[in-house]
């Protein structure tokens, strides 16, 4: 097992690195002078050559961009991804502020994704083949092809706006009362959770589907156990091992439609900072916003596998 | 051997409604077991022994239909019994033993676990201790070494040989009439067949047991049984003592079986013979006699009428051939 | 049963691909939804190719701005107008040009590309196998839309550079993909066959092997264009993808965003658009797998 996680850790470093390459690098693929595009705020126009230069040495574009890629990166370690080119504030402490917000509603979109998939695969994979079943997948199609911003969009236009029952905008944390908290919450979890609810109901089914046709099963069926045991005690375990390793993945396209959701919602998250730093060109903003929603990603997914790992005895009792 | 009856069976008729259509897979099979005796249901595989033995437990699809004359067990009707009450019967009267002791076990959960709910549901209110007492007692008694230690193991850190025997002491810890052993051999080594074999005579000794043996396998059979019926394409064909069967097999069909397997008819140096074509589909068996297309002796009225059963030597057998020379002599 | 067949005959029966695909098609036209899915597709690119001829008005120019803002079923404007008074069907048809033309491109991008990839990969494997998973890995490993909003960020916004970006996203599934059915082609007899008969590497490639893992890439390919549609709606929403003034879905809900309190039809519209186009894309998608789906067909 520790192996087997040392080994996971090892593998994620490389990628971090390339990620923080491309993302310290995709400034320079941005066409124009970066000096120009860095000072955009101020005034361009009547610079003279002299304090273009100083501008270019303040800003250390000077250097040859490994050893700014070096920089970035040793300052990237010990939480420093600079200043905000409009506020002047602290890139890793704003983002790390507007975290708090955007855990919660992924996290929230996950648990409201498997409380929708688990019953509604399990339901389609024992009624195979039944009207549960064909209605499972017809929903889980559907749910794959709705944008889901248009989603959370019409959730507004019902709940908010005709039925007026439910907040359209913002956020209310559990110390400004629980109700608040919950009905701020409900629509754009609801709205995130769309996509994973139904691909997880996809998962669930066929992956309960195989493993009910597994001799373990059958052989558990012929102990006389009750179905319910068999279904839930013996074939949920196994089939929830490819299923977590799928939540895992899905997590990135989670936090990339946080971007989108936090837009709609006006959610102070993460997503709708980098939305609002790409329109004020705020660069080290975007790349700071990048690099910790991709290491956040990247961490996820390791600790998926790891559990993966640890649902899973012949992984995790591996000596070598 | 007592001569009381446990399981009787006549006239069983599994269909199943596929997307191809209707599927008979067992149609019209019917034998008895005695209290403590192994009756061997023998063919090819795809012939129906398999779901022959599933359907007595009810342990088939949703899309199959279980019909019979007669399906009686300790004298009980379980033709029209309910779900529940199906459910009571597997584990607690009729167990089962699987092919691949591979697969069988569930790869999650440790061996404690799986033996430990056998004993459970069939126990009700039984303390956590005695579970455990009793599934060691279990393990030993079917030979596995260390038993304590083994309880607390994932099935994947046993060897094969080990996890057949942990699968027999899982289907015989609730203390069952009948145990049913769906190929119990064929997916090992050949010395540990003959050990497991073995075991399986000497359990079913202590524990009096009936054993309800599907093989393809002869030299299994020789070894285990001591009724055997031959089952082919969804019927039984023939069925006799093993001593009948293995001396004077009546059908063709069995006479192929034993030829083609080393060991029992044929001696070292002889040619094993083959039985030619392969098992019908079931969606569409041949007119007639369902062997004859295969069957060395085919005649015009095996290709139009299926033979019936009837009793020959004190057996009975399907064969229109059997039967004409039965009434010359 | 097994007969042992030459290296020449395994070639032979390779190169009668016609009773295969006869039978694929068959499979796929018992498929309801499939074939439901079919029928809306074609119907919706018929319109937006033919666009013209289905409405009077310019999605840009018309605007009339005495018009604006009226409710779907006004005379003249059977889905309303927006904001500046142009007609919503006229604007809904043509954007589903921009919307369709975009996932399209982006699949057949990514395809080219990771098909490339994973052939060159499969079929060489060593040392250049690992060097381009270990790339594909890593860029698996990205979460999608974040990349393609910092690319986006980078590159500004334009229709082409929505391509590029969604394109950058999605080759790798395609390399992945190529790569395991490489895989498993190249190992049987009629490869070998052709390796031993002295056939360049290319040759086999496009001639022997491609061919028969045709089915996964077309069902990858069909699905992409979905997820591709729904991506590029979704960075026009947040603004950072085409010229706001061009007709497109993902447009037209982001300038029906800000009159969702007054006119939420303006939102209602355009993503029932993409929805059914994303929907029968799917469907079909999902019909062409079972259709090749070896396990549904005995």
């Amino acid at each position: 097992m520790w192996t087997y996680i040392t080994k996971r850790v090892l593998q994620a470093i490389p990628t971090l690195l390339v990620i923080s390459f491309l993302i310290f690098s995709l400034l320079y693929i941005t066409p124009g002078d970066p000096v120009l595009i860095m000072l955009s705020t101020s005034d361009t126009q009547n610079m003279t050559a002299e304090e273009y230069e100083a501008a270019k040495h303040d800003l250390g574009l000077d250097k040859p961009m490994l050893v700014r890629y070096k920089e970035f990166l040793v300052n990237a370690l010990k939480g420093d991804l600079g200043k905000s080119y409009v506020t002047d504030e602290d890139v890793f402490k704003t983002i790390m502020g507007k975290m708090p917000a955007t855990l919660l509603l992924t996290v929230s979109a996950v648990i409201i994704a498997l409380i929708i998939s688990v019953p509604l695969g399990i339901l389609a994979a024992i009624k195979h083949n039944s009207i549960y079943d064909s209605t499972a997948t017809f929903l889980a199609t559907i749910g794959t092809s709705l944008p889901k911003f248009w989603f959370g969009l019409v959730l507004i236009i019902i709940f908010s706006q005709n039925l007026g029952i439910l907040p359209a905008q913002g956020i209310a944390w559990p110390s400004e009362g629980i109700a608040s908290f919950l009905k701020h919450l409900i629509l754009p979890a609801t709205s995130l959770s769309l996509g994973l609810a139904a691909t997880q109901t996809r998962m669930i089914r066929s992956s309960m589907l195989e493993v009910l046709n597994q001799d373990y099963v059958r052989f558990a069926r012929s102990k006389g156990l009750k179905e319910y045991c068999v279904v839930i005690g013996h074939a949920l375990k196994n089939a929830l091992i490819p299923v977590v390793t799928v939540i895992g993945s899905e997590f990135g396209g989670l936090l990339g439609g946080a971007v989108v959701t936090e837009t709609i919602f006006s959610w102070p998250g993460v997503g709708r900072l980098a939305v609002n730093s790409i329109s004020k060109r705020d660069y080290p903003m975007i790349q700071g916003n990048t690099l910790v929603l991709c290491t956040i990603f990247l961490l996820t997914n390791l600790i998926v596998d790891i559990l993966c790992a640890y649902l899973n005895p012949k992984i995790r009792l591996e000596k070598k | 051997m007592s001569s009381e009856t446990l399981l009787n069976v006549k006239n069983l008729r599994t269909w199943f409604n596929t997307p191809e259509g209707l599927v008979k897979s067992v149609n019209g099979v019917s034998f008895h077991i005695d209290k403590g005796e192994t009756l061997a249901l023998v063919g090819e595989s795809g012939c129906g022994k398999t779901v022959t033995s599933l359907s007595l437990i009810k342990l088939i699809g949703s899309n199959g239909v279980i019909e019979a004359d007669e399906l009686t067990l300790n004298g009980r009707d379980i033709r029209n019994i309910s779900k529940e009450q199906a459910r009571k019967i597997r584990g607690r009267e009729i167990s089962m033993i699987f092919q691949e002791p591979m697969t069988s076990l569930n790869p999650v959960f440790k061996i404690e676990r799986q033996i430990g709910e056998m004993i459970k549901i069939h126990n009700k209110g039984i303390s956590k201790e005695e579970v455990r007492k009793r599934s060691i007692e279990i393990l030993k008694k079917v030979g596995v070494p260390n038993p304590e230690e083994r309880l607390k193991v994932y099935p994947h850190q046993l060897s094969g040989g080990l996890r057949q025997r942990v699968m027999i002491a899982i289907s015989l810890a609730s203390n069952p009439a009948m145990v049913i052993a769906d190929e119990p051999t064929t997916a090992l080594d050949v010395t540990i067949q003959a050990q497991i074999i073995d075991l399986l005579k000497e359990l079913q000794r202590d524990f009096n047991t009936s054993i309800l043996l599907i093989t393809h396998d002869f030299g299994v059979v020789s070894q285990l049984a001591d009724r055997v019926a031959v089952m082919y394409a969804g019927r039984i064909v023939e069925t006799g003592t093993l001593e009948q069967i293995i001396e004077h097999p009546l059908h063709p069909y069995t006479e192929l079986l034993i030829l083609s397997i080393p060991g029992i008819k044929v001696k070292k140096g002889e040619r094993l013979k083959t039985i030619e074509g392969q098992v019908p589909n079931p969606l569409n068996f041949p007119d007639g006699c369902r062997f004859n297309p295969r069957c060395p002796f085919a005649a015009d009225i095996c290709r139009r009428k299926e033979p019936p059963a009837v009793v020959i030597d004190g057996r009975e057998v399907s064969c229109w051939k059997r039967m004409e020379e039965e009434n010359h002599e | 049963m097994k007969k042992e067949t030459s290296k020449t005959e395994g070639l032979k029966e390779e190169f009668q691909p016609t009773p295969y695909w006869k039978d694929i098609l068959r499979q796929f036209l018992k498929n309801k939804l499939a074939v439901l899915g079919l029928i809306i597709l074609a119907a919706i690119v018929i319109i937006c190719v033919f666009a013209p001829y289905f409405t009077k008005y310019d999605p840009v120019k018309d605007m009339i701005l005495q018009d604006m803002l009226l409710p779907p079923g006004s005379e003249g404007h059977i889905l309303g107008t927006d904001d500046y008074g142009r007609d919503i069907w006229s604007r809904l048809i043509y954007g589903g040009r921009t919307s369709m033309l975009t996932g399209l491109l982006v699949a057949l991008a990514a395809g080219a590309f990771g098909i490339l990839l994973g052939c060159i990969s499969g079929y060489f494997g060593g040392f250049v196998d690992t060097i381009l998973m270990r790339i594909t890995d890593i860029m698996m490993s990205f979460p999608f839309l974040i990349i393609a909003i910092a690319i986006m960020a980078a590159l500004g916004a334009s229709q082409k550079n929505v391509i590029i970006a969604l394109a950058i996203v999605s080759w790798p599934k395609f390399a992945r993909l190529t790569r395991s059915q490489v895989l498993a082609v190249k190992e049987q007899e009629y490869v070998e066959a052709a390796k031993v008969a002295g056939f360049k590497n290319v040759r086999i490639m496009l001639n022997h092997i491609l061919p028969n893992c045709i089915g996964p890439l077309i069902i990858q390919i069909t699905l992409s264009v979905g997820s591709a549609i729904l991506s590029a709606a979704s960075l026009n929403f947040l603004g950072l993808g085409v010229d706001a003034s061009l007709p497109d879905w993902g447009v037209m809900l982001n300038q029906g965003r800000a009159y969702i309190q007054t006119n939420p039809y303006l939102t209602t519209i355009p993503g029932i658009a993409i929805s059914l186009t994303v929907l029968s894309v799917n469907w079909i998608g999902d019909g062409i797998r079972d259709a090749f789906d070896p396990r549904l067909r005995s």
